[in-house]
């Protein structure tokens, strides 16, 4: 299962840092959020994958149950996902004020701070 | 009133060097005296002082040397403006001297050794109206302050090396490290340091550049400080790298070249004071040769040179800079017969340049008596080189006698104007010159005793050299000095021809000013190529190098980590489906023309995302990604129904495609190969264990995830919510403050 997962992440990481390189602003966007999504994938897979075991302890039990799921990555993930989330809207807004402002959506024309 | 207050000042400034030089001389208790101060305790960086022989003497020389040249400069710098802060820098300039010298601790020495350069630049450029000035300032700074980051590196492996920074364990150390792989980069390090400082061919040519100082400062950065602080440390780490065949051959290839080289541009020279600052490169050359060979003798040799040259040569730069008071040049075309009008300069150049030229019974005389017994010993072509650089010196002792204050009137003459009715003008320059007579014959006995042995001890181990004589029977070193004495004169008689061959001669060679300004300018060159091309303006540049840097790190984790992964394809039909689902995904966004596809299908990718936590057993981030997921969706449809459609915006050429292309899948397969690698180890099981065990009897939770969210990593989590909010609170401020301006 690794394996395949290992290479889905690759290529989704290639596709999004493609489009991150590109000189449409909307372009870069969506390579941002290919790439958030392939990173919280690569560090799930990287922590081992489990079928139908979720780290849940069973009422009774004290600790969890023999072939657990790792935990630790799922919580790491879970901040990221959200963190994702709050540099993905503040991306947006930039982007459309920098847009409107600026009249065009060209990364290359974005050189107000540049000495001519 | 601001007259006595500028008074008080300078004098107080002049009374500094005196009271230090007492202190000196009442601490110093032959052979060793320590002191120290804690500074950066945690650091093992404490304010240690040593006074041996070595540091005193350089101590004596730098606070008595500091003292006349403070009062040579009161006459000096009469009436000039900012006279208070000249003497404020050759006070702060003869402190970081004094530092230097007497530091025990390397690390303490290297901050002293800055400092010196620091206030050298200021010194040479005190006439900061001429660009000549600016520009030479500059050069010294820069080619020291660059020795001095070589020297720190070497400093720092000898540090380590040693396992201490204080000097003396350093060299109480130093036989058990020197089969270290880091021993000779160290030596290599201190000595481009070293000899930068101490002007040392090929960048010996910094030094005669600072003569754009005023008079002062040349007699006392050249005589007795600034480029003995290399001397200084070569002598002070002779226990240290000695031994070594490098230390040999280098010390003494690069003293000879400089001897000879610069004594040959010093005869070349028309203006007295370069000539000066060039003989004062040979002197250099000389003491670094004498280092080299590193024998008692030798060491003797050098401890006598460095106080000679202190004397004569201070007191020469002071009689030129009278030369200069009373007839405005320091050109010797236009000099001559000086003699009637300034005798007491006579008499002391006279004095000076004896010892110079190494005449019976002065301190030069004495210094190239040991610096030949010293060679006598060791090879022949060390001899033949001490011999050719001494003759040169006699030779450029008798032009600066001879030329200036001899001869007759003519009409080319300068007006020379009486300058020695200024008493502090005169008394610096005779004493000067004459202590280099009075020390051997009279206190030659207190100058081993408090001087040679503590040093010798300091520097080699052993306590008992033979004593120092002036008269030790007619020997092959005697022989030589006659000879060089006579070879001297001889050469003087064909000066005229000699200096037109050596301008033919310099004239054809590259100078170091020229190299020097040339490497500067290309390096400036560089600097405004590489700023054009890597900071072009351009955005989407900036990303591609960013991942270009990026790609090359991972290729060289995947180089270095190297392991051949295991695959297995082992997964369920369903798995493959939602794999080539997510990549078809990804192929749509790349190719699609439109925005509201783009974003149907990023939608798709996190669905598909939601679905594999799903299956693999994580509930919760299931639950979240769905629900962020969503939202995204929703806030990028909105706000793209403002931005240009995506054909605004001409499509990136084949080659840049091209190179995006490559760059992209460099770092995807290498993600993919680390990623192989690192879930073909097996797990470390600790974390997970310890969070299963722990989350239900610590924290009562039975849901193991949101245990280590709101308890184990509870503020991160809390930092997690903190940055959503100021994300969203800046991302209105960036929305209301448009639109306002938008109604205005």
């Amino acid at each position: 299962m690794e394996t395949l997962w290992s290479i889905v992440v690759g290529v989704m990481l290639g596709a999004g840092i493609y489009l991150m390189m590109e000189r449409h602003l909307v372009r870069f966007i969506f390579g941002l959020m290919i790439v958030s999504n392939a990173v919280n994938l690569g560090i799930f897979v990287a922590g081992r994958l489990t079928k139908g075991n979720p780290p849940l302890i069973d009422e009774g039990a004290l600790e969890l149950a023999e072939g657990f799921a790792n935990p630790l990555p799922q919580a790491l993930i879970l901040t990221a996902i959200v963190i994702g989330f709050g540099l993905l809207l503040f991306t947006m807004i930039l982007a459309y004020r920098a847009s409107t402002e600026m009249g065009t959506a060209d990364l290359d024309q974005y050189r107000e701070s540049e000495e001519s | 009133m601001a007259q006595t207050r500028l008074n008080i000042a300078l004098g107080s400034m002049v009374l500094l060097p005196f009271v230090l030089f007492m202190w000196v001389v009442f601490t110093y208790q032959p052979p060793l005296t320590q002191l120290s101060w804690p500074w950066v305790p945690s650091l093992d960086i404490n304010l240690m002082f040593r006074l041996d022989g070595l540091s005193v003497l350089f101590a004596g020389l730098i606070t008595g040397v500091g003292l006349l040249v403070q009062l040579y400069s009161l006459a000096y710098m009469k009436g000039k403006p900012a006279r208070f802060s000249f003497h404020l820098l050759l006070t702060l300039f003869m402190l970081s001297m004094l530092g230097l010298v007497l530091a025990d601790n390397i690390l303490l020495l290297f901050v002293f050794w800055e400092l010196t350069t620091l206030t050298s630049y200021l010194l040479i450029g005190y006439n900061h109206e001429e660009a000549k000035s600016r520009k030479n300032a500059l050069q010294a700074m820069i080619i020291t302050g660059a020795g001095g980051l070589a020297l720190l590196a070497g400093l720092l492996m000898l540090g380590n090396l040693a396992d201490s920074y204080q000097l003396s364990l350093i060299i109480e150390r130093a036989p058990g490290y020197q089969n270290s792989v880091w021993f000779i980069p160290s030596l290599i390090c201190v000595l481009v340091g070293a000899f930068a400082k101490s002007a040392q061919f090929p960048l010996h040519f910094w030094l005669p550049g600072a003569m754009a100082a005023p008079t002062p400062v040349s007699a006392y950065l050249h005589s007795a400080t600034m480029v003995k602080a290399g001397v200084y440390l070569l002598a002070r780490l002779l226990p240290v790298y000695g031994e070594t065949a490098l230390w040999g051959w280098s010390l003494g290839l690069a003293g000879a070249i400089t001897g000879l080289w610069c004594g040959l541009l010093a005869l070349r020279q028309t203006d007295l004071k370069l000539m000066l600052a060039f003989s004062t490169n040979v002197v250099l050359g000389k003491l670094v040769m004498l280092l080299g060979i590193g024998t008692e003798t030798a060491v003797s040799a050098a401890l006598l040179l460095i106080a000679a040259h202190a004397f004569y040569k201070a007191g020469l730069f002071m009689v030129i800079g009278i030369v200069d008071k009373a007839t405005g040049t320091r050109e010797y075309a236009q000099l001559r017969a000086l003699k009637p009008v300034l005798g007491i300069s006579f008499v002391a150049a006279v004095v000076g340049a004896a010892s110079k030229a190494g005449f019976p019974p002065t301190m030069g005389f004495l210094s190239k008596e040991y610096m030949y017994k010293a060679g006598a010993y060791t090879d022949v072509f060390v001899t033949i080189a001490m011999v050719a650089i001494n003759i040169l010196l006699v030779t450029l002792a008798l032009v600066l006698v001879m030329k200036p204050f001899l001869g007759e009137k003519d009409n080319h003459t300068a007006e020379i104007k009486p300058v020695e009715q200024y008493k502090l003008l005169w008394m610096p320059p005779l004493l000067l010159t004459c202590l280099g007579l009075i020390v051997p014959l009279l206190f030659l006995g207190q100058f081993q005793a408090i001087i040679i042995d503590p040093a010798m001890l300091a520097m080699l181990g052993n306590g008992s050299p033979e004593a120092v004589k002036l008269w030790s029977g007619i020997n092959l070193a005697l022989i030589l000095s006659l000879l060089t004495l006579i070879s001297g004169a001889v050469l003087y008689r064909f000066y005229t021809p000699l200096h037109q061959f050596l301008v033919r001669l310099t004239g054809a060679l590259p100078n170091g000013p020229d190299v020097y300004a040339r490497i500067l300018d290309a390096v400036i060159k560089l600097a405004s190529w590489q700023t054009r091309t890597l900071q072009h303006g351009q955005l989407s540049g900036y990303t591609l190098q960013f991942f270009i840097v990026l790609a090359a790190i991972l290729v060289y984790g995947v180089y270095a980590t190297g392991a051949l992964p295991n695959l297995s394809f082992d997964a369920e039909f369903y798995e493959y489906a939602i794999g080539i689902l997510m990549v078809g995904c990804a192929a749509i966004v790349l190719a699609s023309p439109s925005r509201l596809t783009s974003i149907a299908t990023l939608g798709m990718i996190g669905f598909l995302t939601t679905l594999i936590f799903m299956i693999y057993s994580a509930p919760d981030v299931s639950k979240t990604q769905l629900l962020v997921e969503t939202l995204s969706v929703v806030f990028i449809a909105i706000v793209m129904r403002k931005l240009p459609l995506l054909n605004t915006v001409p499509k990136p050429s084949r080659r840049r495609r091209l190179v995006q292309l490559s760059v992209a899948g460099t770092i995807g397969l290498c993600m993919t190969l680390l990623m192989l690698m690192i879930t073909s180890d097996p797990l470390d099981q600790s974390l997970p264990e310890y969070f299963s065990q722990y989350s239900y009897p610590i924290a009562n939770g039975r849901n193991v995830v949101n245990v280590i969210l709101v308890d184990f990593r509870a503020f991160d989590t809390l930092g997690e919510v903190v940055v959503v909010v100021v994300a969203a609170i800046a991302a209105i401020s960036v929305v209301r403050r448009f639109r306002k301006g938008d109604e205005q």
